[in-house]
C-alpha cells in the first residue's frame, strides 16, 4: 500500500491520528475506539495486508476504501456485521 | 544488495601455516580464515520467533510474544497475529524492536482509554495484559 492510499483512508474514515515513531490512526465510533492502524513515516511501501487486517476488511473492501466504492457508512456496516461495532450502536454524532 | 557473505572461522579450523605459506616466503600463521559463503549456503532467516524483551524502559514481557517474520523487498516485517500488530525494519532485530515499540504504544493508548474501547480492542487489551506489564 502506498502512503497516499493510507492517507486517503484516513481522510475518508475520519481517523484520529497521532504522529509518533509511526503515524498511528484510530477509528472511533460513538466515542469508542474500535479499530486502529498505523503506517511508517516516509514514502516507502506499507504492508497492505497487515493494514487491511487491522482495519478488519477484506481485499475487495480495502480496494473500495482506497477508491470510491466503500463509503464511511459502508465501513460502519462492515464493522457491525463483524461485531466490531455493536449492531445496536447509534450513528456517530460526527 | 550483497550476493555473498564472508564467514569467519575459528583458529582451530585453520589449515597449518605451512599449507598456506608461499614457497620460500615467510611463514604466515593466520588468526582467522575467510571463506566465501554463497546465498544458498546461508542459514535461512527464522519464520517464527518469540519476543521476550521490550527495548522501552518501564515495560517488560511476562509471557513470550509469538512473532512471525517475513521479508518484502528489503524490508523485514515482524507481526503478532493475535492482535494484528506489526513492526518493520531493515533487519530482523530492527523489525522486532519496532514491533516492541508499537506494542508499548498500543499498551499505553489502550490503558488510557480502557473504558472507551470497542469489543475487538477490549480483546486486544486483555491479551496485551497477559504478555506485557509495566515496571522493571
Amino acid at each position: 500500500m502506498k502512503t497516499h492510499e493510507f492517507e486517503k483512508i484516513v481522510s475518508k474514515l475520519g481517523l484520529t491520528t497521532r504522529n509518533s515513531a509511526d503515524r498511528l490512526a484510530w477509528f472511533e465510533y460513538n466515542g469508542r475506539k474500535v479499530v486502529r492502524t498505523k503506517r511508517s513515516h516516509g514514502n516507502k511501501e506499507q504492508p497492505g495486508d497487515l493494514i487491511r487486517q487491522q482495519l478488519k476488511v477484506n481485499e475487495q473492501q480495502l480496494a473500495g476504501l482506497i477508491k470510491c466504492d466503500v463509503s464511511l457508512q459502508d465501513y460502519v456496516e462492515i464493522l457491525k456485521a463483524k461485531g466490531i461495532i455493536a449492531s445496536d450502536a447509534e450513528s456517530p454524532s460526527q | 544488495m550483497a550476493t555473498t557473505a564472508v564467514e569467519i572461522r575459528g583458529r582451530a579450523e585453520q589449515p597449518p601455516a605451512e599449507a598456506i605459506s608461499s614457497v620460500g616466503g615467510p611463514v604466515v600463521r593466520p588468526l582467522f580464515g575467510l571463506r566465501v559463503v554463497r546465498p544458498e549456503e546461508m542459514e535461512p532467516r527464522p519464520v517464527h520467533v518469540l519476543l521476550g524483551t521490550l527495548s522501552t524502559l518501564g515495560f517488560r514481557v511476562i509471557k513470550a510474544i509469538p512473532v512471525i517474520l517475513r521479508t518484502e523487498g528489503s524490508t523485514v516485517i515482524a507481526s503478532w497475529r493475535d492482535i494484528d500488530e506489526f513492526g518493520t525494519g531493515a533487519s530482523m532485530s530492527s523489525a522486532c524492536e519496532d514491533l516492541g515499540r508499537t506494542i508499548v504504544e498500543l499498551f499505553v493508548s489502550l490503558k488510557a482509554d480502557s473504558d472507551k474501547l470497542g469489543p475487538d480492542l477490549k480483546r486486544v487489551w486483555g491479551l496485551l495484559q497477559q504478555h506485557v506489564v509495566e515496571g522493571r
